[in-house]
């Protein structure tokens, strides 16, 4: 009888114990809600499951040594509801509220995302805008970190070995100058994959007029998300300004171009992208839209 | 209309609301019967061709297996699932197997398994090699092949040919609706069980009990009182379990395993392998005078019914009979052509055809108006019917038609001359508004036979049992027929027993719950029914107290003699008294044919809210007015408009089953078919124009269908007024909005450069 | 494989494939059928649950990745034969139609006015979001909630 193997790890121990047996088969779960569509639609009937979820240590949100670390544990909903995440990482609790629907946060988890992989995924744009890198430990119990960038190789692809998994994802806290958003279009407003979305860190100079770095990510454009250069190119040693968003929507219609040329939804998503670049403008720099405005005039 | 009504008008709560929020209801899918097997059905994954070599071995070898039926092992016989009625002519081209499959989702074989998991893993084992054959999607190239244009319907009034060649002002705009899925959260599902005699029973979440057994009957050759057919809880319908598609597949399986058989569907084979909206292509050529005055129309509708014929014919008429009973238009002609295709198959959808032609007559409408520079609600008011106007192909008599009212009515609670006056706010964000009527009817007088037989007998406690082969699809139809017999009876609703159909038990309805002939067809026969029991009673009250007829009062659950109050006897002690007496039963059996078939209406207002960007379309506000004629219970006919507006929103904005040229589809699972969630759905208003119907009981007319039919247009005409737009095609979605902004932008520069 | 499950506070020693997922268990195996399928992707909510105290999916859940946690079904929710308030608010709006996404609905308000019991109108519309209702385009569904609130 084809039956599954379920190992459910209480702590790290036992995860490196379990994973020392991981083969092709194996499949290792944080919140799962990706698993059993997988299984189905794979037709995977035999196998084990590693189950991470109980390993209640690795549910976690703290700040240290200037960096934020998550446990890979964490849910969305956990993400969207930490003030520390809302302060320092807002596209990452942006990203969070928009994935899935009010149960799936509620389980989805911040590592199961990375290593699922999806191209559309909310939050791993957001995770590299924040320059985030992952902790992962194998099955000899050693650990590395990698950058989340470097992780995901492609749709559905990471870069784990079969033995490996994910346990912490941190971030460098953003020093003064800071602002990051997130934004998404969807087949509707809520509870849809995206069709295209954007993570975008900024650091502006003292006077809070000028770009000094950015880092834009785009999601759902490709097999995975990707920095965007003509974008980043388009802001940085820009001051904010009206024309600034010109150039910026342009710049994202052109990274469109790029990245999707000849493809049929090409036509829509060159234009969309637009709402797109209103929308995290207007996040990142909203509060200074004074000054906006009083460039217009 | 009667005053004073006690039960009638009331908002009584649904008869199994309590049930249903403790979730102890149980629907056919949490039914478990001794020794009961799992089937799972094999779809075709191609869409069209004939299968060369199907091996089942593998499947069969599963420990768990019973066993696997495919076209080799099944009946070969043809029928159609439509075939409500054992006279109906139809064509049949329907099998429970096939070997020339003819969309992805038609039937090729189902595995018998001791649980679903394993019929699941069976199914997956069965190895088939299919010889493709040509595949046709489109319906535009389907009308010109032999084999997939199939039918033609015309109807016409007077000579519009004629009067539009030589008119003056001419419009003509083309209007596609698409496939949709009904979306009841119920998936498919049936269970059946053979008996020790041979016969066969069906639990099922059905319209039609006695189609049901029709069906079953004919493809398994048994005699009708071989088939029961039992009416399980409805979760959710919306004509999409009105068909029979699973019923006789499992009885069939049931028979041939003799033991219990479950058959459900996951979310991708209800989707695929049932039924769906009719898609339909229209064009329409309207002539009109300068000011706005309908001269003659001219219209073709090319409905694609998919891989099977099902209901081509009977929806393509449906849908041609409303364009005459709207406006007022003497010359009108109305075609039909109906092809196959190789796409999921047609069939009943709330609304019938009524939202299709809605969408091409209602947003054509705007376009005249626009042209004409005229309000487009101004432009509806000078062609609208007026109350008995005659039907000008000689259909049933439009009744009390207040649809009139329904516009000038809702014109004012929506403020509308103000806000669609109101200057476009050019930024990102573009609000507009947007209106649309649309007419339905009431059961199948004057088309099809309309009857229903119900008996109805007072008990001995004073309270009532209506029998009766009713389908309550989740609407209220139980407690509506129970608030008309109680305010006939002056019962209190919760003394009365009105259990749904099942074939064994009740009596016969021709029908069921189809065609919005429920509340006036069945409610009639539960009203007069009841006045019959009523009339008997009180004849033998007179008799024991020895008065007349007109001195007996029945109030409240007690009887008495006018003016003699303090004697009063309950009804069920004077139903002992009868009974000794009289040695007779109050109870009546009667069989009541639909007298009329009147007219609904519903006038919708909009206001959307266009993201210019991004092209999503919020709907924000909507005022549904509706001529009901009475609301039977208010509480129902809301929530009947309230749901009705988010399948509509969706016809409107995002569902669509979409193939593409190898029949491959899109939207096949809720991820990707997106119908209106709470976030998206705007607060409904609902308006009611209660001035009654003769024929109705109490004065009501159906609502359940016409609630959905002139929302999608309505919302479709405010997104393309904002915008100045014209995008015909449903759903309008971001994609086809932002295709429009840009070729509007490209032609203002060109309209530039040539200035 | 063995498993420890505790639903509606009743703790089970269940022997489960863990293929199967919570909802399978919930249904076939401790016969708690309030909980429904209706998409079995997580999108239509009709098979919400609720788990250590807030709604889930009960489709897209292992039955072993619920060991150790506290499950409560819609069958939880009368207490002594009485009606729930929220249940009750379901009943006086006249919330329910075919009532197939009424008890993932009353999951979901549930485990939000557990954690909320003040939430706005735009909270409850979010907390249903991945409650999808074909017959009562919610209207009357966010009206009750609202009720419960009032009261």
């Amino acid at each position: 009888m084809e039956e599954m193997l379920f190992k459910a790890p209480n702590d790290i121990e036992e995860l490196v114990t379990a994973l020392k047996d991981a083969d092709a088969n194996t499949y290792l779960i944080s919140g799962g809600t990706d698993l059993i569509i997988k299984l189905r639609k794979n037709r995977i009937y035999s196998g084990t499951i590693i189950d991470m979820k109980g390993i209640r240590s690795l549910e976690y949100i703290r700040e240290e040594s200037e960096h934020i670390k998550l446990g890979a544990n964490t849910t969305f909903t956990q993400i969207i509801n930490s003030p520390v995440l809302q302060q320092h990482a807002a596209c990452l609790a942006q990203a969070a509220g928009q994935i899935g629907s009010t149960q799936i946060r509620n389980v989805a988890t911040v590592g199961g995302n990375i290593g699922n992989a999806f191209a559309g995924a909310d939050c791993i744009p957001a995770l590299m805008a924040m320059d985030a890198q992952v902790k992962v430990i194998c099955s000899k119990g050693e650990t590395y970190v990698k950058n989340v960038a470097d992780i995901i190789l492609g749709s559905g692809k990471n870069s784990l070995r079969k033995d490996e998994a994910i346990i912490e994802i941190q971030f460098p806290i953003q020093g003064a100058g800071g602002r990051t958003a997130f934004g998404k279009i969807g087949s509707r407003s809520r509870v849809t994959i995206a069709k295209i979305n954007i993570a975008a860190f900024v650091r502006l100079d003292g006077s809070k007029k000028r770009i000094e770095e950015a880092r834009i990510f785009l999601g759902a454009l490709g097999p995975r998300a990707f920095r965007s250069e003509i974008v980043e190119e388009a802001m940085v040693g820009r001051t904010i300004s009206p024309e600034l968003f010109n150039s910026f929507a342009a710049a994202l219609t052109a990274q469109v171009d790029a990245a999707i040329a000849g493809r049929s939804s090409q036509e829509y998503k060159r234009e969309a992208i637009r709402g797109l670049a209103d929308e995290v403008f207007c996040k990142l720099f909203g509060d200074l839209s004074q000054e906006v405005k009083q460039d217009e005039r | 209309m009667k005053d004073n009504l006690k039960y009638v008008g009331k908002d009584i709560p649904m008869h199994d609301i309590s049930e249903k929020v403790a979730g102890k209801i149980k629907y056919a899918g949490d039914m478990q019967l001794p020794g009961m097997l799992y089937a799972k059905l094999v779809l075709s994954d191609i869409a069209h061709g004939r299968i060369i070599k199907i091996d089942t071995s593998k499947a069969e070898a599963l420990a768990g297996v019973v066993k696997v039926f495919t076209y080799k092992n099944s009946p070969d016989t043809r029928y159609n699932s439509h075939k409500w009625y054992v006279g109906l002519e139809v064509l049949e081209d329907e099998k429970l197997f096939t070997e020339h499959v003819r969309f992805i989702g038609d039937r090729v074989a189902a595995v018998i398994a001791k649980d679903r998991y394993t019929a699941e893993r069976a199914a997956e084992l069965i190895e088939i090699e299919y010889e493709p054959l040509p595949v046709i999607t489109n319906p535009e190239e389907a009308i010109k092949d032999k084999g997939y244009s199939i039918s033609r319907k015309e109807i016409k009034s007077g000579n519009p040919e004629d009067i539009i060649n030589r008119a003056a002002l001419v419009f003509e705009d083309r209007v596609e609706t698409p496939k949709v899925h009904h979306a009841a959260m119920e998936t498919h599902v049936c269970v059946a069980a053979p008996g020790p005699g041979g016969e066969i029973t069906i639990w099922t979440p059905c319209q039609v009990v006695f189609q049901v057994r029709l069906i079953a009957a004919e493809v398994l050759s048994m005699p009708l009182n071989k088939v029961r057919v039992i009416k399980t809880t409805m979760g959710g319908s919306f004509g999409g379990k009105g068909q029979p598609v699973l019923e006789p597949v499992c009885a069939f399986l049931a028979r041939e395993v003799d033991a219990p058989v479950k058959l459900q569907l996951d979310r991708t084979e209800s989707i695929l392998a049932t039924r769906t909206r009719t898609a339909t292509i229209g064009t329409i050529k309207t002539a009109v005078d300068q000011e706005g005055n309908i001269l003659a129309r001219d219209i073709h509708m090319l409905v694609d019914t998919g891989a099977y014929f099902t209901n081509g014919d009977a929806v393509s008429m449906a849908m041609g009979k409303k364009a005459f009973r709207l406006y007022r238009i003497k010359d009108q002609k109305y075609v039909a052509d109906v092809v196959y295709t190789n796409t999921p198959v047609g069939g009943a959808c709330r609304g019938y055809g009524s939202p299709q032609i809605h969408a091409l007559s209602e947003i054509h409408m705007d376009n005249i108006a626009r042209a004409l520079k005229m309000d487009p609600a101004e432009l509806r008011l000078k062609n609208l019917v007026q109350p008995y106007d005659l039907d000008p192909i000689g259909g049933p008599a439009l009744g009390n038609a207040r649809v009139i009212d329904c516009v000038t009515k809702g014109m004012e609670a929506f403020r509308w001359k103000e806000r669609w006056q109101k200057p476009q706010n050019p930024g990102r964000y573009v609000r507009g508004v947007g209106m649309a009527c649309a007419t339905h009817g009431n059961g199948y007088h004057g088309g099809y036979q309309d009857f229903i037989t119900m008996s109805l007998r007072m008990t001995e406690d004073g309270g009532a049992y209506l029998n009766a082969g009713i389908h309550d699809l989740g609407c209220g139809t139980v407690t509506t027929m129970k608030q008309i017999v109680a305010e006939v009876l002056d019962i209190d609703v919760d003394k009365i027993l009105a259990p749904e159909a099942d074939t064994l038990v009740s009596p016969f309805d021709i029908a069921g719950t189809q065609a919005s002939r429920v509340t006036f067809v069945c409610g009639g026969c539960a009203m007069k029914v009841s006045e019959m029991v009523k009339e008997k009673f009180i004849h033998y009250a007179s008799k024991i107290w020895a008065c007349k007829p007109e001195d007996i009062k029945m109030e409240n659950g007690t009887v008495y003699k006018d003016r003699e109050k303090d004697q009063k006897l309950t009804y069920g002690e004077m139903i002992i008294l009868i009974q000794k007496k009289f040695q007779d039963d109050i109870s009546e059996t009667y069989t009541y044919t639909s007298p009329a078939n009147p007219a609904v209406y519903a006038v919708n207002f909009a206001e959307v809210e266009i993201d210019t960007y991004t092209g999503l379309v919020r709907v924000t506000d909507v005022l549904a007015v509706h001529d009901i004629g009475k609301a039977i219970n208010p509480g129902f006919v809301e929530g009947q408009i309230q749901g009705a507006i988010q399948m509509g929103i969706g016809l409107a904005l995002t569902e669509e089953i979409k193939a593409d040229r190898n029949g491959n589809i899109s939207g096949d699972r809720f991820s990707k078919y997106h119908v209106i969630n709470a976030p998206d759905m705007p607060d409904v208003k609902v308006l009611l124009v209660e001035e009654g119907d003769e024929h109705g009981p109490f004065g009501a007319k159906s609502v359940g269908e016409i609630s959905t039919c002139a929302i999608a247009p309505a919302i479709v005409n405010a997104i393309n007024a904002a915008l100045d737009i014209n995008v015909t095609s449903l759903p309008v979605t971001p994609e086809k909005i932002l295709k429009a902004l840009k070729n509007k932008r490209e032609r203002q520069q060109t309209e530039t450069i040539l200035v | 494989m063995a498993l420890e499950l505790n639903v509606n506070g009743v703790d089970y020693h269940l022997e489960v494939n863990p293929r199967l997922r919570l909802l399978d268990v919930l249904r076939d195996h401790l016969g708690l059928t309030g909980t429904k399928e209706g998409c079995g992707e997580g999108e239509c909510g009709a098979c919400t649950i609720i788990m250590d105290g807030v709604a889930i999916n009960s489709c897209l859940l292992l039955a072993h990745q619920a060991r150790g946690k506290k499950i409560l079904t819609v069958e939880s929710l009368a207490q002594d034969g009485e009606l729930d308030r929220l249940q009750k608010a379901f009943i006086d709006n006249g919330a329910v139609q075919c009532g197939y996404c009424t008890p993932g609905m009353l999951m979901s308000c549930k485990a939000l006015l557990m954690r909320n019991p003040n939430p706005s109108e735009e909270e409850i519309r979010i907390a249903i979001e991945g409650n999808l209702c074909r017959c009562t385009g919610y209207t009357k569904i966010i009206r009750a909630v609202k009720d419960v609130v009032k009261k």
